[in-house]
């Protein structure tokens, strides 16, 4: 017989949703980087017309990959907000959900920003 | 969305549309103003919206700045806003409408660049967004919010009273703000949800005009000069629909004999009290 007390809704729901804001966080973050990774190489060094075609497809393709995250990714820091703001939490499950998404919605919010700044240069 | 919901979109897109010039014209005057047919003296600036989260703010900027349509835009489901929000209108004189999330967590992140603005004179009014606690809940259950205790009815009045509170807790975090601010400032209380609330309008109007809301704006008043500062109430419905969750959950109906020209109508006070304000930051 199973004498595991089962987890009540609240923390079964901060249980699932850490690993997926630290999945995320990581991810937007990688993006970023990449993105910003390639627009630098492309300012300060000489390129051939081969470097730069590979480049500006890899810099296209993190493009869609933001565009195509963004919906979710936005969803799940109002799901996440909305426990904070509405939802029964222990004290300090509220406070690491108030950690994890302030870091996590910087990720999310700084990759438009990134992304406008426009298309790489010729 | 519930079959309800849709039907009553349905009326109202159906009501709109018999109406809509009407309904154009009353907005046309108040657009005009926020894009800029200004006279000379008026002043230049930007117009914050401020509020507890899931009170209609978005809905608001949107209205006012023309981007959501009364005739074609049938409500939707609350999103959830999680940065602050611009709209920009085209001038001249440009105007924007600064919209920061509402949520407690990201106030201090997000409003507290916003009070030193304040302070500095760079809005030239300020619109408080209430709904008598009739705050939409977003992607959550009812069901998990510790308020709930096994009945639906009871959670909806204590959730309204602790909303209600929290209204009163923004107005308390803004007051000292306007208060050290020496330039011409308005300020709007806007009650939304009207639709919600109908049938206690009298303790509606009450609960904000002579209650702690009201009191807290009267502590404001005295220590401002009556030239710098005015304040006004509008009370009003910017969409018709159910208080429901995030999740289709129905909470309450919308009031019974609250009809479409009822909502037309306290949009047009809201339009006039906006004009008003645009004619009082003109005289000098």
């Amino acid at each position: 017989m199973n004498e595991t007390t089962p987890l009540d809704p609240s923390k079964q729901f901060v249980a699932a949703v850490i690993p997926l804001l630290k999945e995320y966080l990581e991810k937007l973050r990688s993006i970023a980087e990449e993105a910003q990774r390639i627009r630098e190489v492309f300012a300060k060094e000489r390129l051939d017309k081969e470097k730069k075609r590979i480049l500006t497809l890899k810099y296209d393709l993190l493009t869609q990959l933001f565009k195509r995250l963004s919906p979710p990714a936005t969803q799940l820091a109002q799901e996440v907000s909305q426990r904070i703001e509405h939802g029964k939490l222990d004290e300090l499950d509220r406070v690491e959900l108030m950690l994890r998404l302030a870091e996590y919605e910087h990720a999310l919010l700084s990759l438009p920003r990134v992304f406008s700044m426009g298309p790489l240069a010729a | 969305m519930s079959e309800n919901d849709s039907e009553l979109g349905w009326k109202v897109a159906s009501w709109l549309w018999e109406r809509k010039e009407e309904i154009a014209r009353k907005l046309v005057d108040l657009y005009a103003w926020f894009r800029g047919k200004s006279s000379e003296g008026e002043q230049k600036g930007s117009i914050l919206i401020l509020g507890p989260g899931g009170v209609g703010k978005t809905t608001l900027a949107k209205l006012l700045g023309g981007e959501y349509d009364l005739l074609l835009d049938p409500p939707g489901q609350y999103e959830e806003s999680i940065d602050i929000e611009h709209y920009s209108l085209p001038g001249p004189p440009e105007v924007e409408i600064v919209v920061p999330p509402g949520q407690q967590h990201r106030r201090e992140a997000t409003w507290n660049d916003l009070f030193a603005d304040i302070v500095a004179g760079k809005f030239r009014g300020i619109i408080l967004l209430a709904a008598y606690g009739y705050h939409t809940l977003g992607r959550t259950s009812y069901k998990d919010n510790p308020l709930y205790a096994g009945n639906k009815d009871e959670f909806v009045k204590a959730f309204l009273a602790e909303r209600r509170a929290e209204e009163l807790a923004v107005l308390r975090q803004l007051a000292p703000h306007m208060k050290l601010n020496r330039n011409r400032l308005w300020f709007l209380t806007l009650v939304a949800k009207q639709d919600l609330w109908w049938p206690k309008r009298g303790e509606v109007e009450k609960h904000y005009r002579d209650g702690e809301y009201g009191a807290e704006i009267r502590q404001i008043l005295p220590q401002q000069d009556q030239q710098r500062f005015r304040h006004e109430f509008v009370f009003a419905s910017l969409v018709i629909r159910n208080f429901v969750t995030g999740r289709g959950e129905k909470l309450r109906p919308n009031a019974e004999g609250y009809d479409h020209a009822l909502q037309v109508e306290s949009l047009r006070r809201l339009i006039e009290t906006i004009d008003a304000l645009r004619t009082w930051e003109a005289s000098l």
